[in-house]
């Protein structure tokens, strides 16, 4: 090697190269790329952390989504079955209410029929009544006749005075007959609601309100119909956002393999800069006297060692991006089965 | 319940892909370099599908392939999952034995329907 002027400001002013000073300077870098090599390291671990805590914190909500989606079924079963339930119990009422209004309806109409019975019994109080009307003329004939017999007829004008007075009496019973047959008639069709006097007590009345009972227990199934198929709706909403959170939460897993793509290019740069570094250190050992000239490689061979170490389409991309390189072959399809 | 095994060094992906083969259903080994799996096979692990990385320390996805081909596991699929995209290496690794390749990152969507054709009832 050959020898150099021995102060810097001699070589200086000869116009060479300071080369202690440049070796002095060059001394610093690989330091330099061994710290920002370790920054490096630092932000793969980083990233690393910050995947893993992304990918718990997505596996937490997938877990708490998949807690509320078997809520939700199992409310939407239980709903279903007290549905089932209330629409059994208002069937049994609807029939119960049914047999009770068929029984009422049925008694009502033995109970006419019984009054029509009943008032049937007025044409024999009439034929009773026709009896002692006859008996009274015929007992008034045999007094006149009794009369006219003189003395020889007193005692039959005794026994038609008799009869007279007995058909007056038949007579009379027969009238009690027909009062109280109308009044028993009068009563039953009262007690049936043919009457507005029989109010709330009538069949009628009991039938329209077992019907009201039936009309507002059919209103009430409605309504909880209504509220299940609600609750149903609400149900089948959480349970679509359930699905669609955990299907959100699939993309976030995947979304961390951005670690790995990025740990990759990283560990690329990593590799680049060691041999940067060792290129730098190189030349330094040179300028020091320390290594030959043949020592020394182009930096050139770093680009081409870096250019063969991607593994991805994307680095390859940049680096041509960066080095003003035409783009390479279009990209092989990314799913592919042999 | 199918049985999937995932190689890779990356202890994201492996969590990654875990949880969503998980979620579908699917039993999950892992390992985290070819030579892991390689042991694991040999010890008698007998997975329904691999899903193996390319680039790994020790032993690279590839050499696995040809390693586990010879292992005894001819007829398992196995399924590249990397970023490399040089078709060079595809070749490399279809002539190895390999079934398919999945270039990162793939979509749940996507990697689910390539196991369900590979693996029926997975």
């Amino acid at each position: 090697m050959r020898r150099l002027a021995s102060r810097p400001e001699q070589r200086e002013s000869a116009g060479m190269p300071d080369v202690a000073s440049a070796a002095r300077a060059l001394e610093g870098a690989r330091p330099l790329l061994d710290v920002v090599a370790a920054q490096l390291r630092d932000v793969v671990a980083h990233t690393e952390d910050a995947a893993f805590g992304v990918m718990n914190g997505a596996r937490d909500a997938d877990a708490e989504a998949e807690a509320l989606s078997e809520f939700a079924r199992d409310l939407a079963r239980r709903s279903g079955e007290d549905a089932e339930r209330v629409a059994a119990a208002t069937r049994t009422s609807a029939e119960s209410v049914e047999q009770l209004v068929s029984l009422v309806t049925e008694r009502d109409r033995a109970v006419l029929d019984l009054v029509e019975e009943v008032r049937g019994l007025d044409r024999y109080v009439e034929a009773i009544a026709n009896v002692a009307r006859a008996t009274t003329i015929l007992a008034l004939n045999a007094k006149i006749e009794a009369v006219r017999a003189g003395s020889a007829g007193q005692g039959f004008s005794v026994v038609a005075d008799e009869v007279r007075e007995l058909s007056r009496q038949s007579a009379a019973a027969a009238e009690d007959i027909r009062q109280g047959i109308s009044r028993v008639t009068g009563l039953m069709e009262e007690r049936l609601g043919s009457s507005d006097a029989a109010g709330a007590s009538s069949s009628a009345a009991i039938n329209g309100r077992l019907e009201s009972i039936a009309a507002a227990q059919h209103d009430m199934a409605g309504m909880l119909t209504d509220t299940v198929a609600g609750t149903q709706s609400a149900i089948e909403q959480v349970e679509a956002s359930a699905h669609s959170l955990s299907a959100r939460t699939n993309d976030i897993l995947a979304q961390t393999q951005f670690q790995d793509i990025t740990r990759q290019t990283l560990e690329g740069v990593g590799g680049a800069l060691a041999s940067l570094g060792a290129r730098v250190g190189t030349v330094t050992e040179h300028l020091r006297g320390e290594a030959p000239a043949g020592s020394l490689l182009p930096l050139d061979d770093a680009v081409t060692e870096l250019s063969s170490s991607y593994v991805s389409q994307r680095q390859r991309a940049v680096h041509a991006t960066a080095a003003g390189h035409e783009q390479g072959a279009t990209a092989s399809p990314a799913i592919e089965l042999f | 319940m199918k049985t999937v095994m995932l190689v890779d060094d990356s202890p994201t992906m492996l969590m990654s892909i875990k949880s969503v083969l998980t979620k579908a259903g699917m039993a999950v080994e892992t390992a985290r370099d070819g030579q892991d799996a390689l042991d694991q096979i040999k010890k008698g692990l007998k997975p329904n599908l691999i899903i193996s990385d390319v680039n790994m320390p020790r032993l690279d996805g590839i050499s696995f392939v040809r390693e586990a081909r010879k292992a005894g596991l001819r007829f398992t699929p196995i399924l590249m999952l990397t970023t490399e995209s040089e078709q060079a290496k595809r070749d490399e690794a279809k002539k190895a034995g390999a079934t398919g390749w999945l270039v990162k990152p793939v979509q749940p969507d996507a990697l689910l329907g390539v196991v369900r054709q590979v693996v029926p009832g997975a």
